[in-house]
């Protein structure tokens, strides 16, 4: 019989993993590493290998952990988001650390009331009383080929609530030390993860590798220094940007986006004075909105240029694989924003 | 006076109606139901490891159950595989008759009681849980101070002094013998009328009423609605509001008090009303799944605020719906304390001894409205509702069987009375004229941490409200 560990013996059961043989590390494997060390995890077709569409979905990330914890602790359960999630913050409140993997965060629409209600606001209205360190993880945003319904970003609606921390990892390395922190951390955290990124490796170093790798909540990170424009991104956006050349844009890699690393963003925006913000949601309410809110308080007259957003196609993702496309930021779309806020090209408004 | 007797049988009794349904073909021999209570309480239950879920599970709603969590039973009967359907769930066998099991039945499920509504006990009927004078007079005395404390919120409330308040009107004995049969070790999830509950466990009056005035001596920080009570302390999680949230809430709790292998069981309330709910749905399929100790404690009151419960389900009640999750169940008088404290008590066992959920629907009218937005007498007669506060009355009832026992006396009662009158009127006027909570509770508890974020705002607001004295009311305590 497994032994549960309690919040406290959360430190003595890590243990180190496998010896760095290869350098690279699937985003998928950094997170499956991470929930090895977890206690307890709900998700539905645990056993299923494949799923909507051509990528497999969430499930590479839990495979094997079943038959290595057993069905005590990773649990296959019947389809009701409402109902796993419920159970989740229920054994929460109870003192486990369940991690509950949603297929989609498409689907965690089902179990939203768990999630804000019975999670995200109990700590406050129970004045302290009642805590609630679960993790609600899952692939979010657009994948391939999956409809409206399977293909929304909900960075915002989870964002927007106090007593939350949203999470997004873009390489192997954020999923690692992000996952571990989300896990770790009393809080109820959102981890947004990224469907098409799960088959992709990147390169990490020996210090990701090590069992205690960890990063900070609330920090993003700068992926790349420049001094003529500062592009935020998150997710699966980040790579997009680091192909892109031409304008030496700095390119800061949000990893948190509740809370937002302000003084981050700030920074760099006082250093660049121009701004660009990256995302694959919906543009209104946005995080594009709440990133261009918080520099134009905070550092107004260091703008050269207002602010561009550039954000998915205010439609519900249409399926036909060239609306699809049409409907996702591109590359291109980047590279024209940067050039319009460098005022290399001509500004939007001249051309209506 | 009555004995704890036959166990097994007397509870069944009830239940036997079910056998009155149509049973299939020679798997569905009903060998005295699955509800046979265990005849070794004291038996440890060993945690099965989760079997796949085609076997055991029923095919058909009436082979017998495994009583215990231990390895499933294997089906013993036919050899002829060839006359049974052999189908992911376990073997079902065939018919050639087509046949409909009925959506009711002419005979409802029977309601469990001990005390007629005089007072005592129910002639031949002897299938109860003795109660002494210690345990009685402390039901007693409780039922009759939530009573009280209820009269004189609601007048607060009509006052204007507090902003909203709930009443447990007919209902005393449906919350406050459920936490008489419970140890404090029992997790009780509350839907939102079950103070008498948290009465039980000793939370007091000057609580409550703190509660209701959130102010600074409240122990939830005058961060709730009144009446929207908690405390770990008691074992009584903070009441969430919206409708059967704690269902799914309650299966997880429970699964993890399974895990520890604690000698204790989670309790979840609800209204019939919260039977309509998704939740109410994944709740007890989650916690028949998981084999949770959980008894879920249905308080059928017959009133959805203006909704009857003819408009809220076609079943017969809610009792029948346990069977659909393959969770047992039983239909109680809820005006009756000795029979709910027998239920529960019943109930607890077979949950923490088997690890199994349970379902206990209590019924008990709602004689009071359905809070003070509401004013029943638009939607219901006055004489259904007289009926049942005088007629009916469960405080009344207990008493009477009190006073039979000899354990209580006219005297006591004037006592008790006027000691209660005293207290919650003392209670009221202390909670009144403290503080409400400091600012600082406006940004605690957010997150295990303050964030920067509200730690700067913070900062912000308390030179604001310095610099600006005259725009903010003087009870908000800067510290």
């Amino acid at each position: 019989m497994l032994a549960i560990a309690r919040q406290r013996m959360l430190g003595q059961s890590f243990k180190k993993i496998l010896p760095a043989v290869s350098v690279l590390r699937s985003y998928s494997s950094a997170a499956k590493q991470v929930i090895f060390f977890t206690f307890f995890i709900l998700a539905h077709n645990l056993m299923h290998t494949d799923m909507v569409g051509e990528y497999q979905g969430a499930y590479k990330i839990t495979k094997g952990l079943l038959e290595k914890y057993g069905p005590e602790r990773v649990l296959d359960t019947p389809i009701t988001e409402a109902g796993f999630t419920g159970i989740g913050v229920g054994a929460a409140y109870y003192g486990l650390k369940p991690v509950v993997e949603f297929m989609t965060f498409n689907f965690s629409m089902q179990a939203i009331d768990h999630i804000i209600n019975s999670a995200a606001k109990s700590n406050y209205m129970s004045a302290g009383q009642i805590s609630v360190p679960i993790v609600f993880r899952g692939p979010n945003g657009a994948a391939a080929g999956v409809g409206a319904q399977h293909s929304q970003c909900y960075a915002v609606w989870y964002a927007s609530c106090p007593g939350l921390k949203v999470l997004s990892p873009y390489n192997s390395e954020d999923a690692r030390g992000l996952l571990k922190a989300a896990i770790r951390d009393p809080d109820p955290v959102v981890f947004l993860e990224n469907e098409l990124l799960y088959g992709e490796s990147f390169p990490v170093s020996d210090e990701v590798l090590d069992s205690s790798f960890c990063l900070p909540i609330g920090k993003a990170k700068i992926e790349r220094e420049g001094k003529d424009a500062t592009i935020t991104a998150f997710s699966k956006m980040a790579a997009e940007m680091l192909e892109k050349d031409g304008i030496c844009a700095e390119v800061i890699n949000l990893r948190s986006i509740r809370p937002l690393d302000r003084a981050t963003i700030n920074a760099s925006v006082r250093k660049t004075n121009r701004l660009i913000t990256v995302e694959e949601g919906f543009p209104q309410h946005g995080v594009g909105a709440e990133i261009c809110a918080s520099v134009v308080e905070e550092s107004f007259s260091y703008l050269d240029a207002p602010v561009e957003r550039i954000a998915g196609a205010d439609v519900p993702m249409p399926y036909a694989a060239n609306l699809e496309r049409m409907a996702v930021p591109q590359v291109e779309d980047i590279v024209r924003a940067a050039k319009r806020a460098c005022y290399r090209s001509v500004p939007l408004a001249a051309t209506a | 006076m009555a004995s704890w007797g036959r166990r097994s049988s007397g509870m069944v009794h009830h239940i036997k109606a079910l056998s009155k349904v149509e049973l299939r073909g020679k798997a569905g021999a009903m060998k005295g139901g699955w509800w046979r209570y265990p005849l070794q309480p004291g038996v440890a239950s060993a945690l099965v490891p989760r079997s796949w879920p085609c076997v055991n599970t029923m095919a058909s709603l009436f082979l017998v159950q495994r009583f215990k969590s231990s390895l499933p039973q294997k089906q013993v009967e036919d050899d002829d595989g060839d006359q049974d359907l052999d189908f992911p769930g376990g073997k079902v066998a065939y018919t050639s008759e087509m046949k409909f099991i009925s959506g009711s039945y002419d005979k409802r499920i029977p309601c469990y009681r001990v005390l007629g509504d005089d007072g005592e006990l129910i002639k031949g009927g002897s299938d109860f849980e003795k109660v002494n004078k210690e345990l009685a007079v402390k039901m007693y005395s409780d039922m009759v101070c939530l009573q009280i404390m209820d009269t004189f919120m609601y007048e607060a409330q009509r006052q204007g002094r507090i902003s909203f308040y709930m009443t447990s009107f007919g209902e005393e004995a449906a919350t406050i013998s459920p936490a008489a049969a419970l140890t404090k070790d029992d997790i009780i999830l509350p839907q939102y009328r079950e103070p008498g509950a948290l009465l039980w466990r000793g939370f007091t009056l000057q609580e409550f009423v703190n509660q209701c005035f959130g102010n600074k001596d409240d122990g939830g920080k005058g961060r709730q609605m009144p009446v929207h009570y908690g405390s770990s302390k008691h074992n009584f999680v903070t009441v969430s509001s919206p409708i059967a949230t704690q269902l799914p809430q309650a299966a997880g709790m429970a699964y993890s008090l399974k895990m520890d292998k604690k000698d204790a069981c989670v309790v979840a309330f609800i209204g019939d009303g919260g039977t309509s709910e998704g939740d109410f749905h994944a709740g007890l399929n989650f916690a028949a799944v998981l084999e949770a100790p959980v008894i879920f404690v249905c308080r059928n009151n017959g009133w959805a605020i203006s909704t009857p419960t003819s408009d809220q389900f076609r079943s017969d009640g809610v009792v029948v719906k346990g069977q659909a999750y393959g969770i047992p169940s039983i239909r109680v008088d809820g005006t009756d304390a000795l029979a709910v404290y027998s239920a529960i008590r019943a109930a607890r066992s077979m949950a923490i001894n088997e690890q199994r959920p349970v379902l206990v629907e209590s019924l008990a009218y709602r004689v009071g409205h359905h809070s003070t937005s509401d004013d029943s007498t638009k939607y219901r007669s006055l004489n259904e509702i007289e009926h049942w506060k005088t007629d009916r009355d469960p405080v009344n009832k207990f008493r009477k069987w009190v006073e039979l026992n000899g354990w209580w006396s006219e005297r006591d009662e004037a006592d008790l009375r006027s000691s209660i009158k005293k207290q919650l009127l003392k209670a009221i006027q202390v909670a009144e004229g403290t503080e409400k909570p400091p600012l600082t509770e406006l940004f605690t508890d957010v997150y295990d941490l303050p964030p920067s974020n509200l730690v700067e705002q913070e900062k912000l607001l308390r030179q604001t409200v310095n610099k600006y004295s005259h725009d903010f009311p003087s009870d908000v305590s800067l510290h």
